[in-house]
């Protein structure tokens, strides 16, 4: 059989391995021959190919040194930054936010956890934490170790020493360039490269080629220069809109903080292109990051319309259902995503704690058990709280105590479990414990209300005014509408005013 | 991941160790039956054709399966199939034919059935009617009638450098190359256009016209499949799509437009049949091959995908159907339909694996593994829960976290030998002089009952002393020993002669365990003997009820040849430095019960001090002598000369915090210079550097510098924390002295007045503290001390002279009568008392065990609150709990799997990765 055709054939097949050294094989024999090295080149790329478009995480250069946000202070609505603003159906004290401010979404995704920090201390400790000592670096560590990887799987050095590569000559032959192109981009990760390649493309094709501005757009887009990635990805969108362009540009949208636009180019996308899960999942998570709840709800039903296996819309749906008081419907989402084999320690979690708002005892207990059994370090600490709270809920202290105590056990920065256990401190008189936990809380958490709430409380009972004043106007300036704080400011002000 | 799974209809396995790829199955009527069922065609690269016919019957609970006579024709072909084709390739009748495409050869056959008898069925053969020899490798071929003709089907084959060979049946007609080709992609033939369209390598559709290739020739030669070159043809149209194409198909039903269905490695595409997009659809999982069906719905495009998750979804445009779980990755899945089922779906294999399968209600659902469950003993678990929660009750309650342990398994034990050791193993040291450095060795054994699995010996020493290897490691142990030397590695005088040896083991039931053997070094280690010298700054002369003893006969080690022959003076000079290191001379009174110690330098004093108490003490034990030796200390507390110890230390300190905040403004600026050089070439209009990387530059020396004036400083600190560590031993020992403490007033007194004295924390203010705290409560007199001693800050104070006033009242109040009591008719001196043991840097003393706050604020905080003085019982109730507790965060991690769907390409799957 020729050799050649069982290369494409295993290729074909995504046996990227075999292909990779068939293509070895011949590229010995004949080492100018091109059809295989562009085989060789495609086999090593898709092994290590990741669609560009979800594939973002911002280190803390990118968020301190950011001089693409439009505008600093931005009005309420109208950026991803001053989240919290928004009446939603929603409040902080009963839909969690995660560390940025903003509600907790229903799933992970890149940039779903860590927020933008404000100065450079909190930068450096949010991300943080007992389990790994370093904050998310520059340039995200996953392009790095892309890049790396790579290397890994060929011993003898890379496949093709990028510097000492013509340029020019390759960027003229189409047939070649775009493959060469993504193995350099994805494969080598050599940003700089890539972009003079494709520059010289675009060039050679006359500006005809969209493919080619698309990706120079994410070339331009990966060295930080949105401004230049957007022009290409509009001028690429102006010869041919696909659903991948529309998402490139959104994405330049999101990086220069501009929420309203990305959602009305995501619109525009969906008259071309109706019902595209992409992008409504696109606008949901926009909707979702702004605290806009109702809108991303709609779009996520949306979705589901259109494709009804997608997990996140399914994951998302359930945790609004959960947050506005609906436990049972949420129960059925989750449930549907453990029929379709989603198995894991977040869904046992969830579905644990559905059953105790559905009140399911009997099957409350047993989710957990199975959470545990399989949850991971850092999760363990975050199933062991849940737990403590169904241990408050039927009554329990002690145990819930001694869960609280678990989970600091397995995470000892867990702010929440902090704040719990100071609440029942609190309750048995322990006032010093109670304070040191609360302590441990603020700091560990800075996006929690509670603990300063909590310590206001404390402070107050025991005539400690100051202090209590103090976390009063922290809790209000995290939650601006609670109303317990506003009470409790309302009351020392009279005191203060009596003095 | 979907809801449902495939059900299956009738299944078999072409061939064992056969591979199959895209081209390797087709669907037709291929022996022209009257009854219109559909067969089974499959080629493996191994040259195998099989036909098959499935019919089972439908049963109670599924289907009878594959049966063996529904294999028609096994037949091996010679070389690797690489593709079948059944069309109407024979121009006599239009009859179903096949067409073989092998690597250098295709071939058609026609399928004879010969009617059997009854019983034996029908016989089945395969007859050759023409076949081709290809001059190229081929990669595939399609059919269609090139040109517009009716009732034939036509054959183009597209070799593998990019040539097309078109043969009208038994004849050939021309080869053409194809511009710009690298390689090969799939192709199609559209009738209603009469033209090709192919995926090339530069990632776009390009159609050709039937026409414009037959006649793009140079000149009228002789068409021959021996062509090297050719006149370029140019497409009629072409589509970028951007991406590898895996799949193609011509979409001809009447319901549909005519349109062309695409299947990329990212995308799906559905165009018209001259080149517009009608609509595309983002993939989220790695799709191996599709199929587009014939249904009622008009106007839409239905079509199925196998993807390499094992899912296979039913699109109608974009949207998505239906989804179901099947058992393999299919490399080729058609529809057909056969007697007793119409629109089955046939899926191939790589491997083989042929299977006839429909969708169904049947749920995939999936059954979680069952956890590890055991028949609970409620009487035995309730039993267990309460003892239990009594050690947990136990633990809480008490602050001392001692376990008592039985018998150790492991013995540790630590022989010194008497003498120095004859080579020096003193490694790396900064002699200034050259003078070499003693070191003694040290055989440390261990000795085990059983055999211990991975034991961990390690040995600690503070410096300047050091060890010439710290860490032993074993992988199991029953007994050894090893020796290690110590030595004196860096200037200064070492505040204490012990070092520690620590073996850490797990005991066979894994109790973690620790077993300390405390070593003793002797003075001779570190000092060395010389002649005495008769001045010195200071004297320190001790009493006692003896006559003097000969010093000669004391010191036997260490008396030298320098000494007197009467014994009465011994010199000592510590090892390792310059001859202006002072000597501390030894004198013992000719006639009154007294012993004299003098030297140039305060700190040097305490080791030969307390070598002689000792000494002394072991002396006239030996001797049996009655009463017992007593000795005091009857002059004036020097404090002077400890206060000017302790101040170089803290000036130093002062030194130190100068240097940190120094250094902290120069990082300041240079991140400063930093962000404006960034700010200046991230500018689109390059703008002067107006001096600023002159200014880096600067900067940059100026914190090199700094970072070697810090470190000076950490070396000075060094030293000088270790003279305070032997001035505050010796201070303590000469308090304990004078007034004849007890040996458990000693204990707290050494607590208070720490010789541990550490970096991170300022030894003056947290030592100050203590004393403070001291004066506070058992030394206190009067309750104006309690006003007028504030609890001090835990910052660096601007001077020493807070402690030196506590040191100087704190001995005063010893004076006159004082003790340093504990007992249990005073509660606050208990707690002090006990944490002072517990914690030996004074500084955490006030902060509740159990909390990570060893920092000052706490501190500060608590004792505040004392002074509120609200008893327990005035408690508030509790924050409005529902609101205070924020422990409703179950989702947060909801999706670090669950974001990353049914797709094996996209972001995510590196995500769970990360997180994994």
């Amino acid at each position: 059989m020729d050799p050649m055709f069982l290369a494409y054939s295993y290729f074909r097949r995504r046996r990227f391995e075999d292909c990779a050294t068939a293509c070895g094989k011949l590229l010995e024999k004949n080492p100018y021959d091109q059809a295989a090295w562009a085989l060789k080149m495609r086999a090593l790329t898709e092994q290590v190919y990741v669609d560009e478009v979800e594939n973002d995480e911002e280190g803390i250069a990118e968020m301190l040194m950011d001089d693409n946000v439009i505008a600093s202070v931005s009005r309420p609505g109208t950026s991803l930054n001053t989240p919290a603003t928004a009446q939603g159906p929603t409040s902080q004290a009963v839909r969690p936010v995660s560390q940025s401010g903003r509600p907790l979404s229903g799933v992970v995704r890149p940039g779903t956890q860590s927020g933008r920090p404000g100065t450079m201390e909190q930068a450096l400790r949010t991300p943080r934490t007992a389990h790994t000592a370093r904050p998310v670096t520059s340039a995200s560590g996953r392009f790095v170790r892309l890049g790396t990887a790579s290397m890994l799987s060929n011993p003898d050095g890379p496949f093709i020493n990028l510097a000492r590569l013509n340029f020019s000559k390759y960027a003229s032959q189409q047939n070649v360039a775009k493959a060469l192109f993504e193995y350099i981009f994805h494969h080598e990760n050599d940003v700089k490269n890539a972009l003079e390649l494709a520059a010289m493309a675009t060039q050679a094709s006359q500006f005809k080629d969209w493919w080619w501005k698309v990706q120079l757009g994410k070339c331009y887009y990966r060295l930080g220069l949105f401004r230049d990635a957007e022009k290409q990805f509009r001028s690429a969108l102006q010869q041919q809109e696909t659903v991948d362009t529309i998402s490139y540009l959104c994405k330049v949208y999101i990086r220069l903080d501009q929420p309203i636009t990305t959602i009305d180019v995501f619109k525009r996308g969906l008259e071309t292109f109706p019902g595209d899960t992409h992008l409504n999942t696109g606008i949901a998570r926009i909707y979702e990051g702004l605290g806009d709840l109702n809108n991303a709800v709609k779009y996520y039903k949306e979705v589901l319309q259109n494709d009804n296996t997608n997990v996140e819309a399914i994951a998302c749906l359930g945790t609004n259902h959960f947050y506005t008081d609906q436990p049972e419907i949420a129960l059925r989402y989750y449930r549907r995503l453990l029929q379709m084999g989603v198995y894991n320690a977040e869904l046992y979690n969830n579905l644990g704690l559905c059953c105790f708002y559905a009140q399911q005892y009997d099957m409350t207990l047993t989710c957990f058990e199975r959470a545990l059994s399989m949850a991971s370090d850092e999760l363990m600490a975050d199933i062991w709280v849940n737990i403590a709270h169904v241990a408050l809920g039927i009554g329990d202290t002690s145990l819930a105590y001694q869960v609280l105590k678990l989970a600091l056990a397995s995470n000892n920065d867990h702010a929440e479990a902090y704040n719990n256990l100071g609440v029942l401190e609190m309750n048995w008189s322990h006032i010093d414990q109670a304070k040191s936990c609360f302590l441990s809380a603020m700091q560990n958490g800075p996006h929690l209300f509670e603990p300063h709430y909590n310590f206001a409380t404390l402070s107050e009972k025991i005539g400690d005014l100051q202090s209590s004043y103090k976390g009063v106007k922290k809790s209000l300036d995290i939650f601006p509408e609670h109303i317990d704080s506003k009470k409790l400011l309302e009351k020392l002000q009279e005191h203060f005013s009596m003095l | 991941m979907s809801l449902f799974k495939v059900r299956d209809w009738w299944s078999t396995t072409a061939g064992g160790e056969e591979e199959f790829d895209q081209g390797c199955m087709c669907i037709a009527n291929i022996d022209n039956d009257q009854h219109v069922s559909d067969k089974i065609i499959t080629g493996s690269f191994a040259g195998i054709l099989r036909i098959y016919s499935p019919k089972p019957e439908w049963r109670e609970g599924g289907t009878s399966g594959a049966m063996p006579d529904d294999l028609l024709i096994e037949q091996q072909l010679g070389s690797h199939i690489i593709q079948v084709l059944a069309g109407k390739f024979v121009s006599v009748n239009e009859k179903s034919h096949l067409a073989v495409l092998q690597s250098r050869k295709v071939s058609v056959y026609e399928i004879i059935v010969t009617e059997g008898a009854v019983e034996h069925g029908n016989q089945y053969q395969l007859k050759l009617i023409y076949e081709h020899s290809l001059q190229r490798t081929a990669f595939c071929m399609c059919r269609g009638p090139f040109g517009g003709v009716s009732g034939k089907d036509f054959l183009c084959v597209q070799s593998m450098d990019g040539a097309v060979s078109m043969f009208e049946q038994e004849t050939f007609v021309f080869s053409r190359f194809l511009p710009g080709f690298l390689l090969p992609g799939p192709i199609c033939y559209v009738s209603r256009t009469d033209s090709f369209v192919l995926a090339t390598s530069s990632w776009q559709l390009e159609s050709y016209t039937y026409q414009n290739l037959a006649i793009a020739t140079d000149a009228p030669k002789e068409e021959s499949q021996k062509i090297s070159s050719g006149k370029r043809v140019s497409a009629t149209w072409s589509f970028n799509l951007g991406q590898a194409a895996i799949e193609m198909h011509v979409i001809t039903f009447p319901s549909t437009p005519p349109s062309i269905l695409v299947l990329g490695e990212r995308n799906i595409f559905c165009l018209s049949d001259v080149g517009k997009l009608r609509f595309m659809h983002k993939l989220n999982y790695n799709p191996s091959c599709m199929v587009p069906y014939r249904t009622s719905s008009e106007g839409k495009v239905n079509y199925l995908v196998a993807s390499h998750t094992k899912t296979l979804m039913v699109y109608e445009d974009t949207k998505l159907r239906w989804a179901s779980q099947m058992n393999t990755v299919p490399v080729v899945i058609r529809t057909a339909s056969f007697h007793r089922l119409r629109g089955g779906i046939v899926a191939l294999d790589e491997r083989g694996q042929l299977q006839i399968c429909y969708l169904g209600t049947d749920p995939s659902l999936f059954v979680a593994p069952a956890t590890e469950s055991r028949d609970i003993n409620y009487e035995q678990q309730d039993v267990e829960m309460r003892s239990l929660q009594k050690v947990i009750r136990a633990s809480t309650k008490s602050t001392d976290f001692m376990v008592t342990t039985g018998e150790d398994d492991l013995e540790l034990a630590a022989y010194v030998s008497d003498d120095l050791d004859s080579v020096s193993q003193a490694q790396n040291i900064d002699s200034q002089d050259g003078e070499p450095i003693p070191s003694i060795s040290v055989k440390i054994s261990i000795k085990c009952k059983s055999p211990i699995q991975s034991v961990l010996l390690s040995i600690h020493v503070l410096p300047p002393l050091a060890v010439t290897k710290s860490l032993f490691k074993f992988s199991a142990v029953v007994e050894t020993t090893m020796i290690v030397g110590f030595y004196l590695s860096q200037p200064g005088v070492p505040a204490d002669l012990n070092a520690k040896a620590v073996a850490t083991y797990n005991t066979t039931s894994g109790a973690p365990r620790v077993v300390v053997q405390d070593i003793t070094l002797p003075l001779q280690l570190v000092m060395k003997p010389v002649p005495p010298s008769r001045t010195a700054m200071y004297k320190i002369t001790l009493d006692t009820n003896k006559a003097p003893a000969n010093l000669n006969s004391i010191f036997p080690d260490l008396s030298g040849e320098n000494s007197d022959g009467s014994g009465q003076a011994i010199g000592l000079q510590v090892y390792g430095n310059n001859q202006e290191k002072p000597v501390v001379t030894l004198l013992a009174s000719r006639n009154a019960q007294r012993y004299r110690i003098q030297c140039d330098s305060w700190e040097c004093m305490w080791l030969p001090i307390r070598d002689l108490m000792e000494r002394l003490r072991a002396y006239y034990k030996q001797m049996h002598s009655k009463p017992p030796i007593q000795i005091w200390f009857s002059g004036n507390m020097p404090l002077q000369e400890y206060f000017a110890v302790v101040e170089d230390h803290f000036q130093v300190r002062l030194v130190r915090e100068r240097h940190k905040q120094l250094l902290s403004e120069r990082a300041a600026q240079f991140r400063a210079i930093q962000r404006r050089l960034l700010a200046r070439f991230k500018d689109t209009t390059p703008a002067p550097l107006s001096n600023l990387d002159t200014l880096l530059e600067g900067t940059y020396h100026q914190i090199l510098a700094l970072s070697e004036a810090c470190e000076e400083t950490e070396k000075q600190l060094e030293l000088t924390a270790l003279n305070v560590a032997s001035a505050t031993k010796l201070l303590c020992t000469l308090i304990k002295l004078a007034h004849k403490m007890s040996d458990k007033e000693a204990g707290i007194l050494e607590a208070c007045l720490s010789s541990n004295v550490h970096d991170e924390q300022g030894w003056e203010e947290s030592t100050d503290a203590v004393l403070t705290h001291m004066l506070r409560t058992c030394l206190s007199k009067s309750y104006k001390d309690l006003s007028q001693l504030a609890i001090p800050q835990l910052t660096i104070p601007t001077d020493t002279s807070k402690f030196r006033k506590h040191v100087t009242l704190l001995c005063d109040r010893l004076a006159k009568g004082g003790h340093l009591r504990i007992g249990t008719e005073d509660s606050e001196t208990v707690v002090t008392a006990s944490e002072g043991e517990v914690t030996d840097d004074g500084s955490s003393l006030e902060v509740p065990a159990g909390s990570k706050f060893g920092e000052r604020k706490a501190g500060k905080k608590l004792a505040g609150e004392q002074e509120f003085g609200v008893s327990p019982e005035q408690l508030p109730p509790v924050v409005n709990k529902g609101k205070a507790l924020t422990s409703l965060s179950p989702l947060p991690e909801g999706g670090t799997t669950l974001s990353n769907g049914t797709n094996g390409t996209g972001a995510e799957t590196e995500l769970t990765v990360d997180a994994e």
